[in-house]
Formats: structure tokens, C-alpha cells, sequence
């Protein structure tokens, strides 16, 4: 049984795209797994996953709504890989979700507007005891390779690890989400193949990091 | 002559500025978890599809999930200022304090 959280204080970074993209990759291999939809005030990924099962789109991505983290935790031992969409405001229950998750992963742009914020998240977790080898940026909605570099650097002077891959900003995803599919669903070869190698990026690391 | 170009890029500062400080961590981890109001879940649930087919299949039609239907109506503009004050300052959606509204009304007239 896996854990993996996808947290930020700011909305639309990209937690729901991730969460679909892994939920998506981990239905095709054969793994139980279930999306927690922890934004009920707008539960954007349960209706993904309902225009997704209304549309036949296989595989099914099972994902479940609920109103707080105590009661999406409880559930996460009965699947594979338990994957929490956490809402856009980070509170007392980021906490409890980054204990109880093997890799925590925040989705970021590469502006600096998107990184402080980020990286000050970082430091308030680590600060109340979680390591920083299970925590993880990831960029998305990148422009150009200079400004994914960019960020890369600052990240590594702040200290936290940055996966590696990036999404690109495309309204190809957005539109490929529209219709219930996952970023990893994109027909674009090329941008098929970033959406995966992010995807696995963040397999990998969860193996990794808890060896 | 010795190609010394490589060592030009270390001198190089970070465009972005130097990062936060760990004194300059967030506050949030010490806020309450903001919970959803009960009814949520209920307006959200998955309701079963009707049995009949719809007249016309597109991508509107395979969306419907005959959870909600439409409903328009005119109002004042001062119900219409005063529904949205009251939505905005409870953080509740519209239909969620037109429901409330009509279930304390049905508790007023003393009905179910």
C-alpha cells in the first residue's frame, strides 16, 4: 500500500492534473487505487472522474469525494496506491496527510510568485518533523526550457528536490481534462510522453524514498 | 590557450532571487482543516442515470447526470445583492442558502 499526497496553498498548480495522470497510470497496470477528492467546495476531480465514467473511457479511475482528511484516511490501507487530491489551502490536515504519505508531492509554476510560496510550505513541514527526502516539487506549466532551469536552481538553493520532467504549458491538457482524460491520455505524441515521464518520475521517487 | 568560457556561467546569480529563508516558513500547518458542510457529499453523489435515452447523444447529453435541474426565476435586486452577501460571507453556494432558506421556512409554517 502506497500513499502518495499532492498538496499546495494555491489552487490550479496542477494537484488534480497529477492526481489523474498517476491515478490513470496505476488503473492501467492493475493496481487497486483510489482518487480522495479532498476539495469538496469544488471537487473538480470527482467530476472528471465522472465525465470520464459517463464518456466509457477505460480504465475506470475510481475517485471519491470527502468532506475531511480524518475521513479519506481511514480508507487508504484497502488500496494499492491511495492518492490524495488535497484542496487549494494547506491547514493543520496537510500535516496529517504528509505523515501519513510516502511522497509528497507539490506541483508548482516556475514564476516567482509560485515558488516562494511553495518553498515556504516546504519549510513549515519540515519544520514540524517530516523529512525532506519524502517531500517533492514538481514544475508544471513550464514556458521554456531557460525558465524550468531557472527554477530548478532556486528550488536547489532552498533545499528541496524538484522531479525530474516537467508538464509544458499546452491547452492540449487542459482539453484533453475537459473530456475525462488523463494528461497521459493526450493524443500529442510529445506531449504524451512529458505527462508520462512525470508520472513515473513520481513511481520511482515513492520507491525510493522509502527503501 | 586554455578555454576558461566554462567557468563564465558560475558567476552567474540565480534570476530569481534567492529563496526564502526556513525562518520565513509558512503559518498554515497551524490552521484549522476548513470541513465541508455536510450537504456537500449529498450534492455531489452520483445519481442514477434516468432510464430514458436522452433525444439527442453528444457530449452535453453524456455529461447529464440528472443531479440538478434548472432553475430560473427574476428576483429584486436587492434579494439578488442580499442572497449573494449572505453565500459569500458563509462561503456556501447560492443554492445551498436558497435550500437552507426554504427548509427554515418549512419549519416556520410548521410543514415536513
Amino acid at each position: 500500500m502506497a500513499i502518495i499526497a499532492f498538496v499546495s496553498q494555491k489552487g490550479g498548480v496542477g494537484k488534480s492534473t497529477l492526481s489523474r495522470a498517476l491515478g490513470r497510470e496505476a488503473a492501467k497496470s492493475g493496481l487497486s487505487v483510489k482518487i480522495a477528492d479532498l476539495d469538496p467546495g469544488q471537487g473538480t476531480t470527482t467530476e472528471w472522474g465522472r465525465i470520464r465514467t459517463a464518456a466509457g473511457i477505460e480504465p475506470v479511475v475510481p475517485v471519491q469525494l470527502y468532506r475531511a482528511t480524518a475521513d479519506a484516511m481511514v480508507e487508504a490501507d484497502r488500496h494499492d496506491l491511495f492518492i490524495i487530491d488535497g484542496p487549494a489551502k494547506t491547514s493543520t490536515a496537510t500535516l496529517d496527510i504528509a505523515k501519513a504519505a510516502n511522497l509528497v508531492v507539490q506541483p508548482t509554476g516556475a514564476s516567482r510568485d509560485d515558488l516562494v510560496p511553495a518553498v515556504r510550505e516546504y519549510h513549515a513541514l519540515v519544520r514540524k518533523g517530516i523529512p525532506k527526502q519524502r517531500l517533492r516539487l514538481a514544475l508544471v506549466r513550464i514556458g521554456t526550457d531557460a525558465e524550468e532551469a531557472d527554477a530548478r536552481a532556486f528550488l536547489a538553493e532552498a533545499g528541496y528536490n524538484v522531479l525530474p520532467g516537467s508538464l509544458p504549458e499546452r491547452p492540449a491538457y487542459r482539453m484533453t481534462q475537459n473530456e475525462g482524460r488523463a494528461v497521459t491520455e493526450v493524443k500529442f505524441a510529445t506531449l504524451q510522453k512529458h505527462a508520462e515521464a512525470l508520472v513515473q518520475a513520481i513511481i520511482d521517487e515513492t520507491v525510493a524514498a522509502n527503501i | 590557450m586554455a578555454n576558461a568560457s566554462a567557468l563564465k556561467g558560475l558567476a552567474k546569480k540565480n534570476r530569481m532571487g534567492a529563496p526564502p529563508s526556513e525562518e520565513e516558513a509558512s503559518r498554515n500547518l497551524d490552521e484549522p482543516e476548513i470541513r465541508a458542510p455536510v450537504d456537500v457529499l449529498t450534492l455531489s453523489a452520483p445519481q442514477p442515470q434516468s432510464s430514458e435515452p436522452p433525444a439527442r447523444i453528444d457530449a452535453r447529453s453524456l455529461r447529464r447526470t440528472h443531479r440538478t435541474v434548472q432553475f430560473a426565476t427574476r428576483v429584486s435586486p436587492e434579494f439578488d445583492r442580499r442572497i449573494r452577501e449572505i453565500a459569500f460571507e458563509e462561503g456556501r453556494l447560492l443554492v445551498e442558502v436558497m435550500e437552507l432558506a426554504l427548509a427554515a421556512y418549512e419549519r416556520e409554517r410548521g410543514g415536513t
